[in-house]
């Protein structure tokens, strides 16, 4: 038996949105990480990535679905037991200027954690913070500094060395290094990476650019419209992928070969076709949620939903003609 | 560089800009010449922070107030001599006419109280004298052939109502109604995703070869500017280091920075758990320049002579293909 950190099975998330609706923002998606690997969690914005994050750090609460982490399933535990086990889960949110709190000295940030934890006192807590600074390359100068006088990348390391400080088993990172330039994004990459190493951590990587979560993951889920379509270990990803969408995605990544490679021909992304997950309701639709886009598309996809079934051992597809 | 290639749309010599903070004045800009033919895209790639923006906004002349261009800068523009000789009437008359822009963040450049339409109608009822119904009717067109579906309700939305993309499209269409003859479009895609970006970047390429237009393309990412522009401009610290076609760029690589950006480019073909090469320190502070090379400090190949003398601009062994650094890749150092 493989040791599971965390596993997730038949998430779903609703929002209501206004009185009658709501956005199907997750639908039935199970997976599993094991201890010291890394996941990559991959589609366009609006797919639910972040609804997931979120959705394991139990804020909100699933609507659905359970979520066991280390065997204890955290949609039951009640808060002060979740209190207790959150020092083990950690997350780097997107968008890292606006999520530290502008008023604060990044000293204090960092230190944050270990003061709700209750770990440490008041010169203990910023000897501690400030080794953390320094491990993710902070000078001590820029630690009495507030988040405005920080570039971004700097912001992003304060964020990484903030989710540490309480020694997680499992980091989620949300799209850590979208926002940020390819040079500032290579450093942040590799700082991750050792650091990865260094604590042992398990890490849920979510990013919308297949070539990062190559680089980083041992196994890559793409997802469309709430749903996961393919599960692939990343040395396979370019070859071996079977899903439409994969295909797609990939075929959007700049070519960093004077323009297209036609060793290649890959499909391009069908323009406007994007179904709004508020349209899509389990019981209405029927079929595949990516028909509209597809090229590969054929009657039964219109009348009948795949499922996502295991062709390969950790290679998981939901498509009717899964091919390459 | 001969007179009988394709007329040139802009023609940048010796531009200069320095910006006047309360402590101390930042070289934002210094000495950029480049030439750019009519229906060619010209990439202009760098780290933020050296002055890519700012150049481009020294050409139409939407610089902050705490900003000087230096006298000695001439900006040529098909058919107009010096663009910084005319008057600000004579200028309002090209800017969003001859020349527009996209701007960065599409979601922030925007007026949020200003329904989408109106703000692409603004132009066409400035520049092109047309009345509000004209105006209406060709944005419609415009935002159809844009990619935005349902065009004639998204012309009474508001930007929040809208997803990055369509932001984008909009903000594309406010710069392309009155089919400008150049283009600067900085950092189009920054902000999208990857799928986005693709589409965006396509938008782009099929306008511009249907109109002829001539584009400049400012971003951070050596991969999108190799995949699109046909020369590629890399600066570092407001200098052009190396500038030449995209194809000769890709396969012979001279300036140490450019190499180093490229390595920093996440590959699909790399195993899982590499380490990427990344360009160690921070960049230069443009506010006390050095006295070599600017890029001395982060280079592995740096000698002596890097540090105490600056290298200008030169061409290697093909004419159009120029790099400022004393110890290119490809010569025994």
């Amino acid at each position: 038996m493989k040791d599971m950190l965390l596993s997730v099975k038949n998430l779903t998330v609703h929002f209501n949105v206004g009185r009658r609706h709501k956005v199907h923002a997750v639908s039935n998606v199970s997976f599993q990480i094991q201890r010291g690997e890394t996941l990559g969690l991959v589609g366009e914005s609006g797919c639910g990535k972040t609804t997931i994050a979120r959705a394991i750090m139990q804020f909100p609460k699933p609507t659905s679905g359970k979520i066991f982490f280390q065997g204890e399933d955290l949609t039951c535990v009640n808060n002060f037991r979740l209190r207790q086990l959150r020092p083990q889960f950690q997350m780097i949110f997107q968008d890292s200027v606006s999520s530290l709190n502008p008023r604060r000295k990044i000293i204090n940030t960092i230190g944050a954690p270990l003061k709700i934890i209750g770990k440490a006192k008041k010169e203990e807590r910023i000897r501690l913070a400030l080794k953390m600074a320094d491990s993710v390359g902070i000078d001590p100068k820029t630690c009495y500094r507030r988040p405005f006088q920080l570039s971004g990348g700097q912001c992003q390391r304060v964020q990484i060395a903030r989710a540490l400080m309480a020694d997680p088993k499992l980091l989620i990172c949300d799209e850590p290094v979208s926002s940020l330039d390819v040079s500032i994004q290579a450093q942040i990459l590799n700082l991750l990476e050792t650091l990865r190493k260094k604590h042992g951590l398990t890490m849920l990587f979510i990013s919308h650019d297949l070539a990062v979560v190559k680089n980083v993951c041992d196994s890559v889920a793409v997802m469309y419209l709430g749903k996961l379509c393919e599960q692939v270990p990343s040395e396979k990803l370019y070859h071996g992928h079977c899903h439409p969408y994969t295909k797609a995605l990939l075929s959007a990544i700049p070519n960093t070969k004077p323009r297209i490679d036609p060793q290649y021909p890959l499909d391009k992304i069908n323009t406007g076709g994007m179904s709004s997950p508020m349209d899509m309701t389990p019981g209405l639709s029927k079929g595949c949620w990516y028909f509209t886009r597809c090229s590969r598309a054929q009657d039964l996809c219109v009348k009948q939903e795949p499922q996502l079934s295991e062709i390969e051992p950790g290679h998981n597809v939901a498509c009717h003609f899964p091919n390459n | 560089m001969n007179n009988s290639l394709p007329a040139r749309t802009l023609e940048v010599k010796n531009l200069s800009v320095k910006i006047h903070t309360s402590h101390n004045i930042i070289q934002a800009v210094n000495d950029v010449s480049f030439n750019l033919q009519e229906g060619k895209t010209l990439a202009i790639v760098g780290e933020s922070g050296s002055g890519k923006s700012i150049l481009c906004k020294s050409i139409l002349r939407l610089l902050p107030k705490s900003a000087v261009v230096a006298k000695e800068s001439r900006i040529l523009f098909n058919g107009y001599d010096d663009l910084s000789l005319l008057s600000q009437k004579e200028f309002n008359k090209i800017r969003g006419r001859n020349i527009a822009m996209i701007f960065q963040d599409p979601m922030s450049s925007l007026n949020p109280v200003m329904k989408v339409g109106k703000q692409i109608a603004e132009s066409l009822l400035h520049h092109m004298g047309m009345n509000r119904k004209q105006a209406q009717k060709k944005v419609i067109g415009l935002m159809k052939s844009m990619g935005i579906a349902m065009p004639e309700q998204r012309f009474f939305q508001y930007p929040h109502q809208l997803s990055g993309g369509i932001c984008q499209r909009v903000a594309i269409a406010i710069a392309l109604a009155c089919n400008p003859k150049l283009l600067i479009a900085d950092e189009p895609t920054t902000a999208l995703d990857v799928t986005v970006q693709a589409e965006i970047l396509d938008l782009l390429a099929f306008r511009q070869s249907q109109k002829r237009m001539s584009m400049i393309l400012i971003t951070h990412d050596l991969g999108v500017a190799i995949g699109r522009a046909d020369e590629i401009a890399v600066m570092y610290a407001g200098k052009i280091v190396e500038q030449a076609p995209a194809e000769e760029l890709f396969s012979n690589i001279r300036m140490p920075y450019t190499r180093a950006l490229m390595a920093s480019i996440p590959r699909l073909d790399n195993p899982p758990h590499t380490t990427l090469a990344c360009i160690d320190g921070q960049p230069p502070n443009l506010a006390r320049p050095a006295k070599g090379c600017c890029f001395a400090p982060r280079c592995s190949r740096a000698q002596d002579k890097c540090i105490k003398e600056e290298p200008l601009l030169r061409p290697g062994i093909k004419k159009d293909h120029v790099f400022a650094c004393w110890y290119p890749i490809g010569e025994a150092s």
